[in-house]
Protein backbone atom coordinates (compact mmCIF):
# COMPACT_ATOMS: atom_id res chain seq x y z
CA UNK A 1 0.00 0.00 0.00
CA UNK A 2 0.84 3.27 -0.66
CA UNK A 3 0.95 4.97 2.79
CA UNK A 4 2.90 8.26 2.07
CA UNK A 5 -0.21 8.72 -0.39
CA UNK A 6 -2.89 8.69 2.34
CA UNK A 7 -0.71 10.80 4.88
CA UNK A 8 -0.87 13.44 2.88
CA UNK A 9 -4.52 13.18 3.40
CA UNK A 10 -3.62 13.78 7.14
CA UNK A 11 -2.72 17.80 7.59
CA UNK A 12 -2.20 16.53 11.52
CA UNK A 13 0.75 14.07 10.10
CA UNK A 14 2.69 16.84 8.04
CA UNK A 15 3.67 17.92 12.20
CA UNK A 16 6.71 15.39 12.37
CA UNK A 17 4.40 13.74 14.86
CA UNK A 18 4.26 10.21 15.35
CA UNK A 19 0.52 9.46 16.51
CA UNK A 20 0.25 5.77 17.88
CA UNK A 21 -2.40 6.47 20.15
CA UNK A 22 -5.57 6.05 17.12
CA UNK A 23 -7.89 4.13 19.95
CA UNK A 24 -8.17 7.53 21.69
CA UNK A 25 -8.70 9.15 18.58
CA UNK A 26 -7.80 9.14 15.09
CA UNK A 27 -6.43 12.02 13.38
CA UNK A 28 -8.82 13.66 10.42
CA UNK A 29 -8.50 13.72 7.02
CA UNK A 30 -8.66 17.16 5.01
CA UNK A 31 -11.71 16.35 3.67
CA UNK A 32 -13.23 15.93 6.77
CA UNK A 33 -11.99 19.26 8.48
CA UNK A 34 -13.16 20.89 5.05
CA UNK A 35 -16.90 19.60 5.32
CA UNK A 36 -17.25 21.87 8.11
CA UNK A 37 -16.29 25.33 6.08
CA UNK A 38 -18.33 23.78 3.67
CA UNK A 39 -21.58 23.24 5.78
CA UNK A 40 -21.34 26.85 7.33
CA UNK A 41 -20.56 28.64 4.25
CA UNK A 42 -23.49 27.02 2.44
CA UNK A 43 -26.13 25.10 4.34
CA UNK A 44 -26.18 26.83 7.95
CA UNK A 45 -29.85 27.03 9.32
CA UNK A 46 -31.33 24.76 12.16
CA UNK A 47 -32.52 21.76 10.36
CA UNK A 48 -36.15 20.91 10.43
CA UNK A 49 -37.08 24.63 11.79
CA UNK A 50 -37.09 26.86 8.21
CA UNK A 51 -39.22 26.86 5.63
CA UNK A 52 -36.28 28.76 4.09
CA UNK A 53 -33.49 27.56 1.70
CA UNK A 54 -30.36 26.94 4.38
CA UNK A 55 -32.58 25.44 6.79
CA UNK A 56 -34.18 22.40 4.41
CA UNK A 57 -30.96 22.50 3.36
CA UNK A 58 -29.13 21.47 6.12
CA UNK A 59 -32.52 18.88 6.94
CA UNK A 60 -31.24 17.49 4.03
CA UNK A 61 -27.81 16.95 4.70
CA UNK A 62 -28.83 15.71 8.14
CA UNK A 63 -31.00 13.32 6.21
CA UNK A 64 -28.24 12.42 3.45
CA UNK A 65 -25.68 12.42 6.26
CA UNK A 66 -27.75 9.15 8.06
CA UNK A 67 -28.22 7.14 5.39
CA UNK A 68 -24.41 7.22 4.72
CA UNK A 69 -23.81 6.13 8.15
CA UNK A 70 -26.77 3.42 7.94
CA UNK A 71 -25.26 1.94 4.75
CA UNK A 72 -21.74 2.08 6.55
CA UNK A 73 -22.95 -0.93 8.82
CA UNK A 74 -25.56 -2.01 6.32
CA UNK A 75 -28.46 -0.46 8.87
CA UNK A 76 -31.49 1.58 7.78
CA UNK A 77 -32.11 5.14 8.03
CA UNK A 78 -34.78 5.22 10.96
CA UNK A 79 -32.72 2.89 12.77
CA UNK A 80 -29.70 5.27 13.33
CA UNK A 81 -29.70 7.66 16.38
CA UNK A 82 -27.36 10.41 16.45
CA UNK A 83 -25.91 11.44 20.05
CA UNK A 84 -22.66 12.95 21.32
CA UNK A 85 -20.49 10.45 21.62
CA UNK A 86 -20.77 6.89 22.16
CA UNK A 87 -20.50 7.20 26.01
CA UNK A 88 -23.80 9.33 25.56
CA UNK A 89 -25.16 6.59 23.28
CA UNK A 90 -24.61 3.93 26.21
CA UNK A 91 -26.35 6.21 28.65
CA UNK A 92 -29.30 6.41 26.50
CA UNK A 93 -29.73 2.95 26.34
CA UNK A 94 -29.21 1.92 30.19
CA UNK A 95 -31.78 4.77 30.70
CA UNK A 96 -34.58 4.22 28.15
CA UNK A 97 -34.69 0.79 28.18
CA UNK A 98 -35.14 0.92 32.47
CA UNK A 99 -38.46 -0.79 32.07
CA UNK A 100 -37.13 -3.77 30.40
CA UNK A 101 -34.93 -4.51 33.77
CA UNK A 102 -36.49 -6.35 36.78
CA UNK A 103 -35.15 -7.02 40.34
CA UNK A 104 -35.52 -10.68 39.40
CA UNK A 105 -33.37 -10.23 36.10
CA UNK A 106 -29.72 -10.01 35.56
CA UNK A 107 -27.77 -7.40 33.19
CA UNK A 108 -24.56 -9.18 31.95
CA UNK A 109 -21.61 -7.44 30.99
CA UNK A 110 -17.77 -8.39 31.16
CA UNK A 111 -14.38 -7.57 32.49
CA UNK A 112 -12.86 -6.59 28.94
CA UNK A 113 -15.49 -3.26 28.50
CA UNK A 114 -14.17 0.23 28.99
CA UNK A 115 -15.97 2.10 31.29
CA UNK A 116 -18.66 3.36 29.48
CA UNK A 117 -20.00 0.09 28.72
CA UNK A 118 -20.14 -1.58 32.49
CA UNK A 119 -20.51 1.68 34.84
CA UNK A 120 -24.27 2.61 32.99
CA UNK A 121 -25.27 -1.61 33.19
CA UNK A 122 -23.47 -1.68 36.89
CA UNK A 123 -25.69 1.83 37.95
CA UNK A 124 -29.01 0.31 35.73
CA UNK A 125 -28.62 -2.97 37.91
CA UNK A 126 -28.18 -0.90 41.01
CA UNK A 127 -31.24 1.02 40.24
CA UNK A 128 -33.16 -1.73 39.32
CA UNK A 129 -32.10 -4.07 41.82
CA UNK A 130 -31.36 -6.85 39.05
CA UNK A 131 -28.18 -8.94 39.45
CA UNK A 132 -25.02 -7.61 37.62
CA UNK A 133 -23.10 -10.47 35.83
CA UNK A 134 -19.43 -9.88 34.71
CA UNK A 135 -18.42 -12.42 31.96
CA UNK A 136 -14.71 -13.18 33.11
CA UNK A 137 -11.68 -12.40 30.92
CA UNK A 138 -9.21 -15.32 31.20
CA UNK A 139 -6.12 -13.69 30.83
CA UNK A 140 -4.62 -17.22 30.17
CA UNK A 141 -6.23 -18.15 27.30
CA UNK A 142 -6.75 -14.48 26.22
CA UNK A 143 -10.68 -15.11 26.04
CA UNK A 144 -13.78 -14.58 27.37
CA UNK A 145 -15.40 -16.73 29.71
CA UNK A 146 -18.32 -19.10 27.69
CA UNK A 147 -21.03 -16.52 28.40
CA UNK A 148 -23.57 -19.38 28.69
CA UNK A 149 -22.23 -19.27 32.41
CA UNK A 150 -23.93 -16.14 32.71
CA UNK A 151 -26.46 -15.75 30.24
CA UNK A 152 -29.83 -17.61 31.69
CA UNK A 153 -33.64 -16.98 31.02
CA UNK A 154 -32.82 -14.28 33.63
CA UNK A 155 -30.66 -12.43 31.74
CA UNK A 156 -32.28 -9.08 30.44
CA UNK A 157 -29.48 -7.17 28.44
CA UNK A 158 -26.30 -8.47 27.61
CA UNK A 159 -23.73 -5.46 26.68
CA UNK A 160 -20.40 -6.66 25.43
CA UNK A 161 -17.15 -5.47 23.60
CA UNK A 162 -16.56 -6.28 20.04
CA UNK A 163 -12.89 -4.99 20.14
CA UNK A 164 -11.08 -4.74 23.28
CA UNK A 165 -9.34 -0.84 23.33
CA UNK A 166 -6.30 -2.15 25.90
CA UNK A 167 -5.45 -5.29 24.24
CA UNK A 168 -6.91 -5.62 20.52
CA UNK A 169 -9.23 -8.51 21.46
CA UNK A 170 -12.00 -9.26 19.07
CA UNK A 171 -14.43 -11.90 20.60
CA UNK A 172 -16.44 -13.62 18.14
CA UNK A 173 -19.64 -11.33 18.33
CA UNK A 174 -21.65 -13.42 16.04
CA UNK A 175 -21.47 -17.17 17.52
CA UNK A 176 -21.97 -15.35 21.18
CA UNK A 177 -25.01 -13.84 19.68
CA UNK A 178 -26.21 -17.02 18.66
CA UNK A 179 -25.25 -18.50 21.90
CA UNK A 180 -27.39 -15.88 23.79
CA UNK A 181 -30.21 -16.07 21.72
CA UNK A 182 -30.44 -19.87 21.23
CA UNK A 183 -30.78 -19.61 25.92
CA UNK A 184 -32.69 -16.57 25.88
CA UNK A 185 -34.48 -15.25 22.84
CA UNK A 186 -35.45 -11.68 25.02
CA UNK A 187 -32.14 -10.66 26.27
CA UNK A 188 -31.18 -7.79 24.72
CA UNK A 189 -28.46 -7.38 23.22
CA UNK A 190 -25.94 -4.54 23.10
CA UNK A 191 -22.40 -4.45 21.19
CA UNK A 192 -19.56 -1.90 22.22
CA UNK A 193 -18.50 -0.93 18.21
CA UNK A 194 -16.07 1.87 19.40
CA UNK A 195 -12.59 0.23 18.36
CA UNK A 196 -13.88 -2.14 15.62
CA UNK A 197 -16.29 0.12 13.86
CA UNK A 198 -12.07 1.39 12.35
CA UNK A 199 -10.99 -1.56 11.50
CA UNK A 200 -13.58 -4.60 11.03
CA UNK A 201 -16.13 -4.96 8.57
CA UNK A 202 -19.68 -4.18 10.48
CA UNK A 203 -23.00 -5.19 9.13
CA UNK A 204 -25.60 -5.28 11.63
CA UNK A 205 -27.92 -7.67 9.94
CA UNK A 206 -25.71 -10.27 9.92
CA UNK A 207 -24.33 -9.21 13.50
CA UNK A 208 -28.10 -9.58 14.88
CA UNK A 209 -27.33 -7.57 18.14
CA UNK A 210 -30.25 -5.40 19.13
CA UNK A 211 -27.93 -1.99 19.29
CA UNK A 212 -24.49 -1.03 18.29
CA UNK A 213 -22.96 2.05 19.39
CA UNK A 214 -19.71 3.86 18.37
CA UNK A 215 -18.18 7.77 18.46
CA UNK A 216 -17.81 9.26 14.93
CA UNK A 217 -13.70 10.25 16.00
CA UNK A 218 -12.56 7.15 16.48
CA UNK A 219 -12.95 6.38 12.74
CA UNK A 220 -12.02 9.54 11.27
CA UNK A 221 -14.43 11.46 11.63
CA UNK A 222 -14.81 14.75 14.39
CA UNK A 223 -15.29 14.45 18.17
CA UNK A 224 -19.12 15.90 19.09
CA UNK A 225 -21.14 13.08 17.36
CA UNK A 226 -21.90 9.21 18.46
CA UNK A 227 -24.11 6.95 16.91
CA UNK A 228 -26.68 4.47 18.59
CA UNK A 229 -28.20 1.76 15.66
CA UNK A 230 -31.12 -0.22 17.38
CA UNK A 231 -33.41 -2.43 16.08
CA UNK A 232 -36.58 -0.07 15.09
CA UNK A 233 -38.91 -2.48 16.90
CA UNK A 234 -37.04 -1.90 20.22
CA UNK A 235 -36.72 1.97 19.20
CA UNK A 236 -40.25 2.58 18.87
CA UNK A 237 -40.76 0.71 22.42
CA UNK A 238 -38.45 3.04 24.33
CA UNK A 239 -39.32 5.73 26.20
CA UNK A 240 -37.24 8.83 25.71
CA UNK A 241 -34.28 9.80 27.01
CA UNK A 242 -34.18 13.51 26.78
CA UNK A 243 -36.73 15.83 26.67
CA UNK A 244 -37.28 19.23 24.79
CA UNK A 245 -37.11 20.42 20.86
CA UNK A 246 -37.53 18.57 17.88
CA UNK A 247 -38.77 15.19 19.81
CA UNK A 248 -42.18 16.42 20.48
CA UNK A 249 -45.07 15.11 18.16
CA UNK A 250 -47.97 17.47 20.07
CA UNK A 251 -47.22 19.29 23.83
CA UNK A 252 -50.81 19.83 25.72
CA UNK A 253 -50.35 21.46 29.22
CA UNK A 254 -49.77 18.17 30.87
CA UNK A 255 -49.33 15.66 28.57
CA UNK A 256 -46.93 14.92 25.63
CA UNK A 257 -46.39 13.11 23.23
CA UNK A 258 -43.47 12.00 20.77
CA UNK A 259 -41.66 12.05 17.92
CA UNK A 260 -41.49 9.25 15.74
CA UNK A 261 -37.66 7.48 15.74
CA UNK A 262 -35.08 8.65 15.41
CA UNK A 263 -36.22 12.31 16.26
CA UNK A 264 -37.32 11.23 19.68
CA UNK A 265 -34.09 10.37 20.91
CA UNK A 266 -32.77 13.26 19.23
CA UNK A 267 -33.58 16.58 21.50
CA UNK A 268 -32.38 19.80 20.95
CA UNK A 269 -30.46 20.99 18.03
CA UNK A 270 -28.14 18.29 16.90
CA UNK A 271 -24.26 19.09 15.85
CA UNK A 272 -25.36 18.87 12.04
CA UNK A 273 -22.32 19.79 10.73
CA UNK A 274 -20.38 17.70 12.51
CA UNK A 275 -22.73 14.77 11.29
CA UNK A 276 -22.68 16.45 7.60
CA UNK A 277 -18.29 15.88 8.92
CA UNK A 278 -18.77 12.60 9.67
CA UNK A 279 -20.72 11.31 6.71
CA UNK A 280 -17.51 12.79 5.20
CA UNK A 281 -15.43 10.83 6.73
CA UNK A 282 -16.98 7.37 5.71
CA UNK A 283 -16.94 8.59 1.72
CA UNK A 284 -13.36 9.24 2.11
CA UNK A 285 -13.55 5.46 3.52
CA UNK A 286 -15.84 4.07 1.14
CA UNK A 287 -13.23 5.83 -1.30
CA UNK A 288 -10.48 3.50 -0.83
CA UNK A 289 -10.02 -0.02 -0.80
CA UNK A 290 -11.23 -1.17 2.01
CA UNK A 291 -9.19 -5.08 1.64
CA UNK A 292 -6.13 -3.82 0.85
CA UNK A 293 -6.43 -0.81 4.29
CA UNK A 294 -6.91 -4.00 6.68
CA UNK A 295 -4.33 -5.88 5.13
CA UNK A 296 -2.23 -3.10 5.77
CA UNK A 297 -2.95 -2.65 9.21
CA UNK A 298 -2.60 -6.60 9.89
CA UNK A 299 0.67 -6.56 8.57
CA UNK A 300 1.75 -3.46 10.36
CA UNK A 301 0.56 -5.30 13.74
CA UNK A 302 2.46 -8.32 13.03
CA UNK A 303 5.18 -6.09 12.56
CA UNK A 304 4.82 -4.23 15.63
CA UNK A 305 4.66 -7.66 17.56
CA UNK A 306 8.03 -8.92 16.08
CA UNK A 307 9.96 -5.59 16.48
CA UNK A 308 8.55 -5.72 20.71
CA UNK A 309 9.12 -9.23 20.92
CA UNK A 310 13.16 -8.59 20.45
CA UNK A 311 12.70 -6.16 24.14
CA UNK A 312 14.22 -7.18 26.83
CA UNK A 313 11.94 -7.54 29.78
CA UNK A 314 8.86 -6.67 27.65
CA UNK A 315 5.06 -8.76 27.44
CA UNK A 316 2.47 -8.19 24.83
CA UNK A 317 -0.81 -8.46 26.63
CA UNK A 318 -2.51 -11.28 24.32
CA UNK A 319 -2.48 -11.38 21.12
CA UNK A 320 -1.59 -15.04 20.81
CA UNK A 321 -4.24 -15.93 17.89
CA UNK A 322 -5.10 -13.68 14.95
CA UNK A 323 -8.24 -12.52 16.56
CA UNK A 324 -7.34 -8.84 17.44
CA UNK A 325 -7.02 -5.62 15.81
CA UNK A 326 -4.36 -3.19 15.78
CA UNK A 327 -4.15 -2.14 19.48
CA UNK A 328 -1.31 -3.84 21.64
CA UNK A 329 -0.42 -3.10 25.56
CA UNK A 330 2.48 -3.64 26.61
CA UNK A 331 4.00 -4.26 29.91
CA UNK A 332 8.15 -3.49 30.89
CA UNK A 333 9.17 -4.81 33.69
CA UNK A 334 11.76 -2.17 34.32
CA UNK A 335 9.67 1.23 33.10
CA UNK A 336 6.84 2.55 34.23
CA UNK A 337 4.33 3.34 31.88
CA UNK A 338 4.08 6.96 32.94
CA UNK A 339 8.04 7.59 32.64
CA UNK A 340 7.54 5.67 29.04
CA UNK A 341 5.05 7.62 27.56
CA UNK A 342 6.33 10.98 28.55
CA UNK A 343 9.78 9.63 26.96
CA UNK A 344 8.13 8.97 24.39
CA UNK A 345 6.28 12.46 23.93
CA UNK A 346 9.75 14.18 24.39
CA UNK A 347 10.52 12.69 20.89
CA UNK A 348 6.78 13.36 19.28
CA UNK A 349 5.90 9.62 19.79
CA UNK A 350 2.16 9.63 20.83
CA UNK A 351 1.42 6.53 23.16
CA UNK A 352 -0.98 5.80 25.60
CA UNK A 353 -0.18 5.07 29.29
CA UNK A 354 -2.81 4.21 31.72
CA UNK A 355 -5.41 2.25 32.78
CA UNK A 356 -7.19 3.20 29.52
CA UNK A 357 -10.83 3.23 31.01
CA UNK A 358 -10.79 -0.40 31.77
CA UNK A 359 -10.03 -1.41 35.69
CA UNK A 360 -12.03 -3.93 35.73
CA UNK A 361 -9.85 -5.74 32.88
CA UNK A 362 -6.87 -3.76 34.75
CA UNK A 363 -7.85 -5.47 38.27
CA UNK A 364 -8.73 -9.39 36.59
CA UNK A 365 -5.20 -9.07 35.25
CA UNK A 366 -3.45 -8.07 38.62
CA UNK A 367 -2.26 -4.38 36.77
CA UNK A 368 -2.41 -1.16 37.14
CA UNK A 369 -1.43 0.79 33.67
CA UNK A 370 0.08 -0.16 30.85
CA UNK A 371 1.53 1.06 27.74
CA UNK A 372 -0.73 1.37 24.73
CA UNK A 373 0.10 1.78 20.86
CA UNK A 374 -2.88 1.61 18.60
CA UNK A 375 -2.42 1.95 14.94
CA UNK A 376 -3.91 3.16 12.04
CA UNK A 377 -3.35 2.27 7.75
CA UNK A 378 -1.53 5.71 8.23
CA UNK A 379 1.04 4.66 10.30
CA UNK A 380 4.51 3.16 8.58
CA UNK A 381 7.15 0.87 9.93
CA UNK A 382 9.63 3.73 10.45
CA UNK A 383 7.46 4.98 13.22
CA UNK A 384 6.88 1.38 14.96
CA UNK A 385 11.00 2.00 14.94
CA UNK A 386 11.14 5.41 16.69
CA UNK A 387 9.05 3.84 19.71
CA UNK A 388 11.13 0.74 20.07
CA UNK A 389 14.37 3.70 20.04
CA UNK A 390 12.42 5.19 22.68
CA UNK A 391 12.14 2.33 24.69
CA UNK A 392 15.43 2.04 24.63
CA UNK A 393 16.18 5.59 25.14
CA UNK A 394 13.92 5.56 28.19
CA UNK A 395 15.42 2.34 29.87
CA UNK A 396 19.04 4.31 29.38
CA UNK A 397 17.45 7.23 30.97
CA UNK A 398 16.07 5.78 33.54
CA UNK A 399 17.79 2.85 34.36
CA UNK A 400 21.25 3.80 33.31
CA UNK B 1 20.53 15.72 28.69
CA UNK B 2 16.32 15.72 29.52
CA UNK B 3 15.10 18.01 31.98
CA UNK B 4 12.61 15.49 33.65
CA UNK B 5 14.74 13.38 34.07
CA UNK B 6 17.83 15.04 35.06
CA UNK B 7 20.66 13.43 36.59
CA UNK B 8 19.86 14.59 40.49
CA UNK B 9 16.13 13.53 39.89
CA UNK B 10 17.49 10.01 38.68
CA UNK B 11 19.82 9.45 41.47
CA UNK B 12 16.95 10.14 43.80
CA UNK B 13 14.99 7.39 42.13
CA UNK B 14 18.16 4.92 41.67
CA UNK B 15 19.47 5.44 45.37
CA UNK B 16 15.90 6.70 47.35
CA UNK B 17 17.02 8.89 50.57
CA UNK B 18 14.57 7.58 53.42
CA UNK B 19 13.71 4.44 52.45
CA UNK B 20 12.58 1.81 54.55
CA UNK B 21 10.23 1.28 57.61
CA UNK B 22 9.99 2.72 60.43
CA UNK B 23 8.89 0.45 63.52
CA UNK B 24 6.04 1.83 65.49
CA UNK B 25 5.99 4.90 64.13
CA UNK B 26 3.56 7.63 65.48
CA UNK B 27 2.07 8.19 62.00
CA UNK B 28 1.63 5.56 59.22
CA UNK B 29 -0.65 5.97 55.90
CA UNK B 30 -0.51 4.12 52.88
CA UNK B 31 -1.71 6.09 49.60
CA UNK B 32 -1.93 5.20 45.44
CA UNK B 33 -3.02 6.65 42.90
CA UNK B 34 -5.69 4.42 41.13
CA UNK B 35 -5.24 6.25 37.64
CA UNK B 36 -1.28 4.75 37.48
CA UNK B 37 -1.03 2.69 40.10
CA UNK B 38 1.55 4.72 41.99
CA UNK B 39 1.86 3.52 45.47
CA UNK B 40 3.37 5.70 48.57
CA UNK B 41 3.54 4.24 52.35
CA UNK B 42 4.84 6.91 54.77
CA UNK B 43 6.13 6.30 58.25
CA UNK B 44 6.65 9.39 61.02
CA UNK B 45 8.39 9.13 64.64
CA UNK B 46 7.69 12.29 66.24
CA UNK B 47 9.57 14.23 69.41
CA UNK B 48 6.90 16.71 70.70
CA UNK B 49 5.27 18.50 67.38
CA UNK B 50 8.76 17.70 65.48
CA UNK B 51 9.24 15.40 63.04
CA UNK B 52 12.22 12.98 63.97
CA UNK B 53 12.17 10.89 61.50
CA UNK B 54 10.30 10.47 58.19
CA UNK B 55 10.96 7.21 55.67
CA UNK B 56 9.00 5.88 52.79
CA UNK B 57 8.34 2.75 51.34
CA UNK B 58 6.81 2.57 47.53
CA UNK B 59 6.75 2.25 43.63
CA UNK B 60 5.60 3.57 40.90
CA UNK B 61 7.33 5.74 38.48
CA UNK B 62 10.14 8.31 38.77
CA UNK B 63 8.21 11.27 39.61
CA UNK B 64 6.19 9.88 42.47
CA UNK B 65 8.92 8.15 43.88
CA UNK B 66 11.72 10.77 43.60
CA UNK B 67 8.97 13.34 45.19
CA UNK B 68 9.14 11.30 48.43
CA UNK B 69 12.64 11.02 48.49
CA UNK B 70 13.37 14.49 48.21
CA UNK B 71 10.23 15.52 50.13
CA UNK B 72 11.32 13.35 53.20
CA UNK B 73 14.63 14.39 53.23
CA UNK B 74 13.38 18.24 53.55
CA UNK B 75 10.73 17.28 56.51
CA UNK B 76 13.29 16.21 58.66
CA UNK B 77 12.86 18.25 61.50
CA UNK B 78 9.64 20.15 60.30
CA UNK B 79 6.60 20.18 62.60
CA UNK B 80 3.50 19.23 61.73
CA UNK B 81 1.76 22.70 61.27
CA UNK B 82 4.88 22.86 58.46
CA UNK B 83 4.02 20.06 56.77
CA UNK B 84 -0.09 21.22 56.96
CA UNK B 85 1.10 24.51 55.43
CA UNK B 86 3.11 23.15 52.58
CA UNK B 87 1.14 24.22 49.15
CA UNK B 88 1.58 22.12 45.87
CA UNK B 89 3.58 25.12 44.75
CA UNK B 90 6.24 24.90 47.82
CA UNK B 91 6.88 21.10 46.30
CA UNK B 92 7.44 21.65 43.13
CA UNK B 93 9.43 24.60 43.99
CA UNK B 94 11.02 22.16 45.89
CA UNK B 95 11.32 19.22 43.39
CA UNK B 96 12.22 22.06 40.92
CA UNK B 97 9.63 20.61 37.56
CA UNK B 98 7.85 22.36 35.24
CA UNK B 99 5.07 19.20 35.32
CA UNK B 100 1.90 18.39 33.18
CA UNK B 101 -0.89 18.33 35.50
CA UNK B 102 -0.77 14.38 35.16
CA UNK B 103 2.49 14.60 36.21
CA UNK B 104 1.70 16.69 39.15
CA UNK B 105 -0.67 14.09 40.52
CA UNK B 106 2.55 11.67 40.61
CA UNK B 107 4.61 14.35 42.07
CA UNK B 108 2.00 15.29 44.63
CA UNK B 109 1.18 11.59 45.69
CA UNK B 110 3.38 11.47 49.30
CA UNK B 111 2.77 14.88 50.25
CA UNK B 112 -1.29 13.99 49.79
CA UNK B 113 -0.23 10.99 51.60
CA UNK B 114 1.45 12.57 54.58
CA UNK B 115 -1.07 15.38 55.12
CA UNK B 116 -3.54 12.33 55.14
CA UNK B 117 -1.45 10.72 58.08
CA UNK B 118 -1.44 13.64 59.73
CA UNK B 119 -5.58 14.21 60.24
CA UNK B 120 -5.40 10.76 60.90
CA UNK B 121 -2.85 11.20 63.82
CA UNK B 122 -4.99 14.32 64.86
CA UNK B 123 -8.47 12.72 65.28
CA UNK B 124 -6.91 9.70 67.25
CA UNK B 125 -5.39 12.56 69.75
C1 LIG C 1 -14.02 0.46 23.56
C2 LIG C 1 -14.51 1.85 23.81
N1 LIG C 1 -15.79 2.07 24.12
C3 LIG C 1 -16.28 3.30 24.33
C4 LIG C 1 -15.49 4.42 24.27
C5 LIG C 1 -16.07 5.76 24.55
O1 LIG C 1 -16.05 6.58 23.45
P1 LIG C 1 -16.37 8.14 23.59
O2 LIG C 1 -15.37 8.68 24.55
O3 LIG C 1 -16.20 8.68 22.23
O4 LIG C 1 -17.75 8.26 24.11
C6 LIG C 1 -14.13 4.25 23.98
C7 LIG C 1 -13.25 5.43 23.93
O5 LIG C 1 -12.24 5.56 24.52
C8 LIG C 1 -13.64 2.94 23.74
O6 LIG C 1 -12.34 2.73 23.44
Amino acid sequence: MKVEKIRKEFPLLKNKIVYLDNAATTQKPESVIAAFRKYYESSNGNAHRGLYSVSQEATKILDESRETVADFINAEKDEIVFTKSATEGFNLLAYALESEVGRWNHVVTTELEHHSNYVPWQQLAKKTQAELKVVKYNSEKSELDDFSKYVTKKAALVAFTLMSNVTGFIPDAKSIIKKIREENDKAIIVVDASQAIAHIDIDVKELDADFVVFSSHKVYGPTGVGVVYGKKLLLDKMKPFLFGGNMIQEVKEFESTWAEVPDKFEAGTLDVAGIFAFAEALRFLNAQDSEELRAYETELKEYTLSKLKEVDHLTVLGHNSKNYGPIISVLITDLHPHDLAEICARENVCVRAGHHCAQPLMKSLEIVATTRISLSFYNEKKEIDKFIECIKKARKIING
Amino acid sequence: MDELYREVLLDHYKNPHNKGIILKPNIHKEDSNPLCGDMVEIFIRLKGEKIENITFEGKGCVISQTSASILTDELKGKTLKDVQNMTREDLLDLIGLQLTPTRVKCAMLPLSAIKKGIIDYEAKK
